[in-house]
C-alpha cells in the first residue's frame, strides 16, 4: 500500500460557485493519481403539458407569444423518467472526464514516501437531475414532449424539448459533411458558461449578439467545436474548471510540503504566464510530477 | 475564457508565440476572414438574376419572393432550424425572411430593385439576429 505521508491541510474542500458546485478531492492523490476536481451542476426539471389537462395541446417556439406553434403531447411518467434519465447520463458522460488542468505552480504538494509530489487536476463533471418542484436548484429547465408529427422546436438554454438529446445536423463543413450536434451538450456547455466558439473575432465581437448565427464558427474547425455546430471539445471548454480552481487557490492554505523556487533567466517570463494562468488545460492524462518536472516544465504523460 | 486565456498569452509572448499555443491558434483563413466580415453586414454572395414581372403588386411582391426564396435555397447555411416562419414586408421594397434556429432566429433582410420596365432585382441582402425567450448566458457567464 502506497503510504501518502503529507498533503495539503484541507482534504476535501467544496465551493458553491454561482453556476456550479466545486470539489477539490486531494485525498486520492498518490505516484499516479492527480487531485480530482468535480463541479456539480444542479438541474430541476419541469414538464410542459398541453393546457387543460389535454393529451395534446400547442406550444410556441423558444415559449414566445410570436414564435411558430408545435403541436405538443402529455408527458407520461415513463417517457419523462426514461427523457430525464438520458439527457442526465448523456450530458455527464459527454463533459466528465476529459481535462486535466497542468499544476505550473505546484500547489498541493505531498509525499508518497520521501518522494514530493505535485498534483495536476482531473477535472470530473457530475450532474444532477431532479424535479424542479423539490431541492436546490443552479437552473430550471422546462421541456415539452413534441408530438410524432413535429421533427423540430426552438429551444434555449432554459427550454429544451423531447428531441434536444438526440443527434441532429446543424451546419455543413467546406467539403459538404454534415456537422451533426446533440443540442442538449451544447446548452449543458452555456450551463457552465461556456459561449459560443467564434465570441472574440471580428465577426462576433463579444459586445454584439453572441448568438448570432457567425458565432457558432465560420472555419470548419470551429463549426466543429461543441460550442459551435458540432460535438467536439477543445482545452479551452476546460475554463469551468479552471475557474473554479482559481477560487481554491484563493482560500486553501498552502501546502507546506513545496514550494516552487524563484524563476531566474528565460524562465521569468515564463513564470509571469504561469502566475495569470497557473493550471493550463489539457485533453491527455497527465501524471502527477515531481518537483525537478515541474521546474523544467516538463509534462509526464505516462509512468 | 478562450479570450482570457489567449490575451494572457498574447500580453507575455507578444503575437509570435499565439501559433505554438493550440488553445490560442486562429485557423482562420484570410479568405474566410473577408467573407466573414460581409456576413456581418451586406452579404455578397447573392443570386444575381432579375425576373420580368407583369404589371400590378400582386405581381411585384410575387417575384420579389421567389428571387429571396432562390437565394435562399442557394445560400442560406443554417440547416437543422425550424425552416421559414415568416416572410413580411418591411417596406414596398424590402422582405424581412424570418428562420428560426436553437437559441435564436436568422433574420435576412433583401432590399429589391424594381425598374419602369417592371423588371425586379435584390438589391442587398443584410443578415441579423433576433434573440428568443429567457436569457442566453454570454462566455462571462452574464445574463443578457
Ligand atoms: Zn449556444
Amino acid at each position: 500500500m502506497i503510504v501518502v505521508s503529507e498533503r495539503v491541510n484541507t482534504v476535501k474542500k467544496t465551493l458553491n460557485l454561482p453556476k456550479f458546485d466545486a470539489t477539490l478531492n486531494t485525498d486520492v492523490c498518490d505516484a499516479r493519481n492527480n487531485a480530482e476536481l468535480t463541479l456539480k451542476l444542479k438541474l430541476g426539471f419541469r414538464q410542459i403539458n398541453p393546457v387543460g389537462g389535454a393529451a395534446s395541446g400547442m406550444y410556441n417556439d423558444y415559449g414566445s407569444a410570436t414564435g411558430t406553434p408545435r403541436k405538443i403531447v402529455k408527458w407520461t411518467p415513463g417517457e419523462w423518467a426514461a427523457w430525464k434519465s438520458n439527457f442526465v447520463r448523456s450530458a455527464q458522460a459527454f463533459w466528465h472526464g476529459k481535462f486535466w488542468l497542468v499544476n505550473q505552480l505546484g500547489y498541493f504538494g505531498y509525499k508518497v514516501g520521501a518522494q514530493i509530489y505535485l498534483p495536476n487536476i482531473w477535472c470530473r463533471f457530475e450532474m444532477v437531475g431532479s424535479e424542479a418542484s423539490s431541492g436546490v436548484h443552479h437552473h430550471v429547465i422546462d421541456v415539452v414532449r413534441l408530438d410524432v408529427t413535429e421533427n423540430w422546436f426552438g429551444s434555449h438554454s432554459t427550454l429544451y424539448d423531447s428531441l434536444d438529446t438526440r443527434s441532429v445536423q446543424k451546419g455543413t463543413d467546406s467539403a459538404g459533411h454534415a456537422i451533426m450536434q446533440r443540442a442538449h451538450v451544447h446548452e449543458v456547455g452555456h450551463l457552465l458558461g461556456l459561449g459560443h466558439v467564434d465570441i472574440g473575432k471580428a465577426h462576433c465581437l463579444a459586445t454584439t449578439n453572441t448568438n448570432a448565427s457567425a458565432c457558432y464558427g465560420i472555419a470548419d474547425q470551429d463549426k466543429n467545436s461543441v460550442m459551435g455546430q458540432g460535438m467536439q471539445l477543445r482545452p479551452e471548454h476546460a475554463e469551468p474548471w479552471m475557474t473554479a480552481m482559481r477560487e481554491f487557490v484563493k482560500v486553501e492554505t498552502k501546502s507546506t510540503v513545496y514550494t516552487i523556487p524563484p524563476a531566474t533567466g528565460l524562465q521569468i517570463a515564463l513564470r509571469v504566464l504561469d502566475v495569470l494562468v497557473p493550471f493550463v488545460p489539457k485533453m491527455q492524462r497527465q501524471y502527477p510530477r515531481k518537483p525537478a518536472e515541474v521546474e523544467a516544465r516538463t509534462l509526464i504523460t505516462a509512468r | 475564457m478562450k479570450t482570457l486565456y489567449t490575451s494572457l498569452v498574447a500580453c507575455v509572448f507578444g503575437v509570435g508565440a499565439l501559433a505554438a499555443m493550440p488553445a490560442a491558434a486562429d485557423n482562420t483563413s484570410n479568405a474566410q476572414k473577408a467573407s466573414q466580415k460581409s456576413a456581418a453586414k451586406k452579404d455578397s454572395k447573392l443570386m444575381s438574376t432579375s425576373k420580368k414581372c407583369p404589371p400590378g403588386n400582386l405581381h411585384r411582391s410575387r417575384c420579389m419572393i421567389e428571387l429571396l426564396l432562390e437565394d435562399l435555397t442557394a445560400n442560406y447555411g443554417g440547416v437543422g432550424g425550424g425552416g421559414i416562419s415568416s416572410i413580411k414586408a418591411a417596406s414596398s421594397t424590402s422582405y424581412i425572411v424570418s428562420l428560426p434556429q436553437e437559441e435564436r432566429i436568422d433574420l435576412l433582410t433583401y432590399e429589391f430593385e424594381v425598374t419602369a420596365d417592371g423588371s425586379v432585382s435584390v438589391k442587398s441582402k443584410v443578415a441579423s439576429t433576433q434573440d428568443v425567450g429567457r436569457p442566453s448566458l454570454t462566455d462571462n457567464g452574464v445574463k443578457k
